[in-house]
Formats: structure tokens, C-alpha cells, sequence
């Protein structure tokens, strides 16, 4: 059990279908708000501080994506102006996660996002496909490019994302995000505190968790996968030289 | 993907005898965990010793930190030095009969099963990898067996996140940690009167997701089990249920999407008596309204 340490955070949910003329498809998951919604809350209990909640319309793409990459892009000061962020929703395989709001466009693209250069430090995506199997490869396909900082903070990036590998299993079990936001708070390393808390215990399929820290060597980027916890609140944009992931199959 | 056919007959397979079960909320949550905690290694375990905080009392006797999850007693005992850790170095191939083996020998050892009955049902492994930025990543190594062992009662098995032990096993097949989420039952509330029949069931899927997501879906699987709640959640009945899953496809708009959508797998949990208690599923909410300003 650690000291405390209170961080602010932020949650973002998507659990409906977009509306019809929307360039994106993609099903309503009612799970989803109650697991977000879970985080929410006991952190809230836990002693942090909330910056924003927001679900569906008021749940943007543009909050996440960078401004250097995509103009409309306002991540420096929503996603990254907290340090710590859950959204849970829908995903395009190796891609993007997705909105129903349609603001600025209904698909926040990896590819657009230059993560952790202002205050963020760890990325929550409760969802399918952020990364796909084999793991090692698809964690430098698609994870490389958000982690690799912006003109002001090159090669610089987030303590760590946190998401699935291929399918989120969203069913009545929407404990997780509440479970996480528990062992964060009481010191569990993020890492494990999220493996431990998304790992499915049944079902003909699993979610497999998988965790991917950034460090400016290996044995950095090692040491906070396994060990790093909310004390790296002030870290600042951590070296991402080097990305050390660990998941559960 | 099941089709209509073979729900039939998967239908037909289902019936045993089974029951309706009041779980013990009297008992105390740190009743029986004291006495675990110590035979695991933690000698100084005393109920005085447990540190309440929010839904779970911790104690900590370096490197052993045990909780216990108030909601539903399960109880986690972890080596914080070496649970979900890497040590730079191992690399598991131990097969899954052995990695079995070894987690029911030490889940015995430590009196985990208590009066209950659990059977294997997967062999789960922690994986590592690394990668310096512009290179070919590390080949992924195993650092950690997680070995699910699932409750049994009346010959079903559970479903859910509870109902199981989890033995965590390192490189040398010596735990790293373990849990166990299985809620002491008092008795039976009262016994399944019947079986919700296919039609029933199908019912409630398009009432509750036709409607709701506008997409399509197909039925992939569906399983006949006792439901228990993950460690987190109150839960005071223990009743049979329907757990199916499903693969969403479609809805809303995005007949030109340049981006297929992944179709996404749910699970849709469903009391399986006719006398059962529910309903389980999230009910769908309206949607929030814009109220943010730019």
C-alpha cells in the first residue's frame, strides 16, 4: 500500500449508435456508460479530481487527436490536459476509437494523436482492436506514431496506454472500470491494477488486457510497465525511446 | 455462429436440476480469510492487522499483501514482488496438464476449494515484449500462468467474473499470488420450477437489442450456468442463468464507411428459470444530450 496520490482525470464514453447519415457504423453498446460512468465515481470516492464526464454527444474525436496533425485536433487541452483518462466505446481495428457524436469527425485516428506532451499520463481505451495479434508487432504498428511527442516535445510521450488486445467484452460484468480505478488508487502498479481488473475469469471468449509503457531505456520502459503507479503524476513527457508491453492471453 | 437448428438441439441439452440459492451476507467479511492468509505465508495475519479502506480491507507483511473485497469476500493474496512481474528473463513453456496440476495441488494446499467444487476451465498467460523506437520488437516471452479453476454446483458450472479461483504460478511453478471469488451460500431460496424455453429467450434479445442498436446480430454461443458477480458487486441470490454471446454488426449510419467497424462480441445474461430473479442486463439509458459548449 502506498502514499496516496491524487491525480485528475477525465472519462469519456460512447454507448450508443451514431445517428443515420454519420460516415461511421457501428453498433450501441449500453455496457459501456455503466463502466466508464464505475471509473468515474470511485475515483471520485478514491479523492481525485474529476476535470470532465463526458458520454455520447458531448463525447468528441477532436479530443483526443493533436492539433499539430489534424487542425481541428484539441487534445492539449482535453485528453492531455488531465493526467490520467478512460474512455470506453467502440474501436476501429488498429485504427481509431469512435463517436457517435460525429464532432469534427465521428473517429479519433491513432495516427492523429501525439499522447502524454502536455499533462497526460496514462490512456484508458475500453474497447476492440487497439491492438490485434501478434502483440509485439501491432504494439509498434499502431502505438508508436501517438507516443512519438509533437514538434515541442519529440520522442516524448505518455507513462502508459492501457486497452485491449483484438475484442473488449463488454457484457453485465461492468465492474472494471470501478475495480481499476480501486487499485490505482491504493497503489497498485497501472499496469497490473488494469491486467487484474480487465482479465475475463469466464466466457467462450476473453478480453485480453494488455498495458504498453513508454521509457527512455529498456530497463525503464520495463520498471514502469511493471511497477510505475500514480506517484509518476508529475513525471512529465516521459522518453518514448522504448515501449515495454505486457497482456494476458 | 449457431443457427436456428442448432439452438434446437443446444436446447435440448439443457434441464438439469437446479436451484435458487440465498447467498450468506451474515457472515463476517474477514471470517474465515485470517487462517488462509497465514497457511499462504503471511504470519503476522490478524483480523486486527486488516486496514479498512473504502470496499476493501488490505494488510501488507512484505513482499505478501492480501484483500479482501468487502461486496463479496473474495480475497487476493499477492507477492507484490513478483505478481504479473517480469524478472527480465523468463520464458514459460509449461504446458496446460501441468500448469492445471500444479494450481489444484496449491489451491489445495492452501485450502481454497473450502467445501466448494471447482474443475479446471482455462490456462491464461501473462506475455511480455519490448521494442526500441524504428526497430523489430522483441519476441514475446511468458512470464506467468494464470490458471482458472471454476466453481461447480448441481453439475453446472459458473459464469461471470466470480464463481472461480485464480492461481497465479511464476517460472518455477511456485505461486505468485491467488483469488478466490465464491460467495458462501446459506440455501435454497426455492428450486427451478422450469426452464425458459429457446423462443422465450430470442424474445428478449430482439426486444432488448433490436430496437436499441439497429445494427444485426448473430448468436455465437450461449451457455447454461449460475451466475456470480465479480468481487466488487453486492450479489444475494446465486440463480441459474442463460449467458449468450453475441457479434454486433452494423447500425447507425455508415453504409459508406471507409473504416469497417470491428464487429464487437457482447455478452447477454438472462435468468434461465422460469421462476428466475431479473432482470441482469444493463438497461439501455437515454442518450446524453449535447450540453457542452466548444
Amino acid at each position: 500500500m502506498a502514499d496516496f496520490t491524487s491525480v485528475e482525470y477525465g472519462v469519456e464514453w460512447n454507448s450508443v449508435a451514431p445517428v443515420p447519415g454519420t460516415e461511421c457504423g457501428f453498433a450501441a453498446l449500453p455496457a459501456t456508460k455503466r463502466v466508464a460512468v464505475a471509473f468515474a465515481d470511485r475515483m471520485a470516492k478514491s479523492g481525485h479530481a474529476e476535470a470532465f464526464r463526458w458520454g455520447n454527444a458531448n463525447a468528441w474525436a477532436s479530443d483526443f487527436e493533436h492539433p499539430a496533425v489534424n487542425p481541428s485536433g484539441n487534445s492539449l487541452v482535453a485528453v492531455d490536459g488531465v493526467h490520467l483518462v478512460y474512455f470506453a466505446g467502440h474501436g476501429a481495428q488498429e485504427e481509431a476509437a469512435s463517436f457517435a457524436s460525429d464532432h469534427f469527425g465521428c473517429r479519433a485516428y491513432y495516427a492523429n494523436m501525439r499522447l502524454g506532451v502536455n499533462k497526460l499520463r496514462w490512456l484508458v481505451l475500453d474497447l476492440c482492436g487497439a491492438v490485434t495479434s501478434p502483440v509485439p508487432e501491432s504494439v509498434v504498428r499502431v502505438w508508436s506514431t501517438p507516443t512519438s511527442g509533437d514538434p515541442a516535445h519529440p520522442n516524448q510521450g505518455p507513462c502508459m496506454v492501457c486497452a485491449f488486445v483484438d475484442h473488449g467484452f463488454p457484457g453485465i460484468n461492468t465492474e472494471r472500470g470501478a475495480d481499476f480505478a480501486v487499485a490505482v488508487s491504493r497503489g497498485t502498479p497501472v499496469g497490473t491494477a488494469w491486467l487484474d481488473s480487465a482479465f475475463a475469469r469466464s466466457g467462450s471468449d476473453v478480453n485480453r488486457p494488455v498495458a504498453i509503457a513508454c521509457g527512455g531505456t529498456l530497463d525503464e520502459a520495463r520498471f514502469r510497465r511493471d511497477r510505475g503507479t500514480l506517484a509518476e503524476r508529475d513525471a512529465g513527457p516521459v522518453s518514448s525511446r522504448f515501449l515495454a508491453s505486457k497482456w494476458r492471453r | 455462429m449457431l443457427d436456428l437448428v442448432a439452438l434446437q438441439q443446444l436446447w435440448l441439452s439443457f434441464g438439469a436440476e437446479a436451484n435458487i440459492y440465498d447467498v450468506d451476507t451474515s457472515v463476517e467479511p474477514l471470517d474465515d480469510i485470517v487462517e488462509l492468509v497465514r497457511q499462504a505465508g503471511m504470519s503476522e495475519a490478524d483480523p486486527a492487522a486488516f486496514a479498512e479502506d473504502g470496499p476493501l480491507f488490505e494488510m501488507e507483511q512484505e513482499p505478501f499483501l492480501c484483500t479482501v473485497f468487502q461486496p463479496s469476500r473474495a480475497v487476493r493474496f499477492v507477492d507484490t514482488a513478483r505478481w504479473l512481474v517480469d524478472d527480465g528473463t523468463a520464458n514459460m513453456d509449461t504446458g496446460d496438464d501441468d500448469a492445471i496440476n500444479a494450481a489444484v495441488q496449491q489451491a489445495g494446499f492452501l485450502g481454497l476449494f473450502g467445501e466448494d467444487q471447482f474443475a479446471p476451465f482455462r490456462v491464461t498467460r501473462l506475455c511480455v515484449s519490448a521494442a526500441e523506437s524504428g526497430q523489430p520488437p522483441e519476441d514475446e516471452r511468458v512470464v506467468d500462468l494464470g490458471v482458472v479453476l471454476t466453481r461447480q454446483l448441481d453439475g453446472l458450472s459458473f459464469v461471470g467474473q466470480g464463481g472461480n479461483v485464480v492461481m497465479y504460478l511464476g517460472p518455477d511453478l511456485v505461486p505468485t499470488g491467488f483469488e478466490r471469488t465464491a460467495r458462501r451460500i446459506s440455501g435454497v431460496r426455492e428450486p427451478v420450477s422450469g426452464w425458459r424455453g429457446l423462443d422465450d429467450v430470442l424474445g428478449e434479445l430482439d426486444t432488448f437489442w433490436g430496437p436499441f442498436f439497429g445494427g444485426t446480430y448473430t448468436v455465437e454461443d450461449v451457455r447454461l450456468g449460475y451466475l456470480e458477480l465479480g468481487r466488487l458487486e453486492e450479489q444475494d441470490v446465486i440463480q441459474p442463468v442463460y449467458a449468450i454471446d453475441l457479434n454486433l454488426s452494423g447500425g447507425g449510419g455508415g453504409a459508406d464507411d471507409p473504416t469497417p467497424d470491428s464487429a464487437r462480441l457482447v455478452q447477454h445474461v438472462t435468468p434461465a428459470a422460469v421462476n428466475g430473479i431479473g432482470p441482469l442486463m444493463p438497461s439501455p439509458e437515454p442518450a446524453e444530450a449535447l450540453t457542452r459548449e466548444e
